[in-house]
């Protein structure tokens, strides 16, 4: 279960974000919102990337300065246009996701069937805007999470990586109910296989849930 | 890359300490031209003893070094935060607290010594030097100042809230620490002719024939060698070394493009070269008319030709299909280490001409190689 208390966020002056309170339980969550509504910002402060004003408190664990590592070990993301250092090969990456975040079961699992393998040891600057967007969602699943954010995670991926997605959420989920995914996507959720807990929406600076179960 | 390198240091090598390097490049070249361009060949290392003599027995002196030493690693401290706020280098800003503080420490000490590695190794002959004239305080006190400040700056860059985020006095500090004017400084007005940085031409004319002078100047006092020479190919070293990193910011499809232009490569190369020598006349003249010494036309004409080969050499390297930056710099950095130790023996004459065959050699390798894939991928080789 994620916390958030009172959250503001502002970029030179302007206000972004201000959810003054919000509790999302576990379960698999969609999260809409129109281009610019801060969707990206809004997971970009969950997983601590960029500073903001307020408390985020998952799993009893806040994201204050003495549990940020506890906090971040638990969270992890996956960008909408995912960038990496360009002489890094996927390889070195992920055994430095493995070696930061730990090992599970699950990922290897969405390498083999996205077929990351053929292509995991040539730099990034080689790949194509698909083969990074799964490297990145690979790279979500890593670790023993409480939180996975997925920024915009079915663009760029062909209809049958999509569903390898899916498939695997759902089968991790079943596995450990206590698991939280948040999706973003400027879209109504259309994907059958998936199933939702909630649909929250971004508007007027705020978290508005609008459809439970 | 090191195959027992563990992953987190693996990963900061490649994007703290690599692109460090690359930006500091130019810097480098021209600190190792201040301190062992002007001296006679043969004399460099008896040179140095006595000038880090000199810093060890001398409080103002032993105090400059001590401030530039503390402004490179300043560099290092603000060239790290500008990696961090890279949009690529973002993921590293929610792991970094993740991992264990030991490990941290760890990896970015490795690091942090690899970015400080110019100074410890200097550092490291003042300790012999000291030693031999029994100088206790002043080695320890050089030896307690670089091991305090690497552990600083590395508890300082394994700390997120340092490196990651704003400070309220940032922008007025960064922008004064990690400023990349020191790239320019040594590559004279090649940036006008090929990169059209006009504003540098004038600035870097002058200090191109500052240098010159002084290294004239200075040799007179020696008498003749092979030094001046040396240090105008080092120039033409970093000519090369921009060249190459300036267009390896450019994709395949520009080089398709440059090739297609309605000259062909010859001819482009031609005006290139022609532009250069151009503009580098007062330097040629200013060689020739050496008073002491004067250059012979041989001499001349070998380092004339030194300065083609080069060139060609390192415009081939562009014909590679995204060349990477690192590639083409571990040969410019090789050869100038060879260069460097051949000088300590003033066997310079005969390497111009080894160099330029090479060089030539490579040029023409790599044109042909890459027109004849062109040629294979079009179906055009019938």
């Amino acid at each position: 279960m994620l916390k958030i208390l009172d959250l503001r966020k502002s970029y030179e002056d302007q206000l972004i974000l201000s959810i003054s309170e919000s509790i999302i339980p576990p379960g698999i969550h969609w999260i809409q919102g129109e281009n610019g509504a801060g969707k990206t910002t809004f997971l970009k402060i969950l997983a601590g990337i960029i500073p903001y004003q307020g408390h985020l408190i998952l799993e009893g664990i806040g994201e204050e300065k003495r549990n940020r590592s506890l906090y971040r070990k638990h969270v992890n993301y996956a960008e909408a246009e995912p960038q990496f250092p360009n002489f890094l090969s996927g390889t070195e990456l992920l055994h430095f996701y493995e070696k930061v975040k730990g090992e599970n079961d699950i990922y290897p699992e969405l390498i083999h069937k996205f077929g990351l393998l053929d292509y995991s040891n040539k730099n990034i600057k080689t790949y194509s805007s698909g083969m990074l967007k799964k490297l990145s969602l690979v790279l979500g699943l890593v670790g023993s999470p409480k939180l996975i954010l997925l920024d915009e995670p079915l663009i760029t991926l062909d209809t049958q990586a999509v569903s390898h997605l899916l498939d695997i959420l759902s089968q991790w989920m079943k596995i450990n109910p206590e698991l939280t995914i948040l999706f973003t996507s400027h879209q109504a959720p259309h994907h059958t296989e998936l199933i939702l807990n909630r649909i929250y929406r971004l508007e007027n600076l705020d978290l508005v849930e609008i459809k439970n179960g | 890359m090191d195959k027992g390198l563990n992953p987190i240091s693996q990963v900061l090598l490649k994007i703290w300490v690599f692109p460090f390097f690359i930006r500091m490049a130019g810097f480098l070249f021209l600190v190792f031209y201040f301190l062992f361009g002007f001296t006679p060949a043969g004399t460099t290392i008896s040179f140095h003893a006595l000038l880090i003599f000199s810093c060890l027995t001398d409080i103002r002196f032993f105090f400059l070094i001590g401030i530039i030493w503390i402004l490179y690693y300043l560099r290092i401290f603000f060239l790290v935060r500008k990696f961090m706020k890279k949009p690529q280098n973002e993921f590293l800003l929610s792991l970094i607290p993740v991992i264990p503080k030991t490990e941290i420490l760890k990896s970015v000490r490795f690091c942090v010594l690899w970015m400080a590695c110019p100074l410890w190794l200097y550092g490291f002959f003042m300790e012999i030097v000291a030693i031999q004239h029994h100088l206790w305080i002043s080695g320890a006190i050089v030896l307690i100042f670089h091991i305090s400040i690497i552990l600083f700056l590395t508890r300082i860059l394994s700390n997120i809230e340092w490196i990651g985020y704003p400070f309220s006095f940032q922008n007025s500090l960064d922008r004064w620490f990690s400023f990349s004017i020191p790239k320019y400084i040594p590559l004279l007005a090649i940036n006008f002719l090929l990169l059209k940085q006009r504003n540098m031409i004038w600035i870097g004319k002058l200090i191109s024939l500052i240098l010159l002078a002084i290294g004239i100047f200075i040799n007179r006092q020696f008498g003749y060698d092979y030094k001046v020479p040396y240090l105008f190919w080092i120039i033409c070293l970093a000519i090369q070394f921009n060249i190459v990193y300036e267009m390896a910011q450019f994709d395949s499809q520009d080089l398709e493009f440059m090739r297609n232009i309605p000259f062909n490569i010859f001819r482009i190369y031609g005006y290139k070269i022609l532009e250069i020598i151009l503009f580098i006349i007062p330097e040629i003249i200013l060689l020739m008319l050496y008073p002491v010494h004067p250059f012979s036309f041989l001499t001349s004409l070998l380092f004339i030709l030194l300065g083609i080969g080069n060139l060609l050499a390192y415009y081939s390297l562009v014909y590679l299909p995204k060349v990477f930056v690192d590639r083409s710099l571990s040969p410019v950095f090789f050869i100038f280490i060879l260069l460097f130790l051949l000088n300590l023996y003033s066997f310079w004459v005969p390497m111009v001409l080894i160099t330029w065959l090479f060089f030539s050699l490579i040029f023409f390798w790599r044109y042909y190689e890459f027109e004849w894939k062109s040629l294979e991928d079009t179906g055009e080789e019938e």
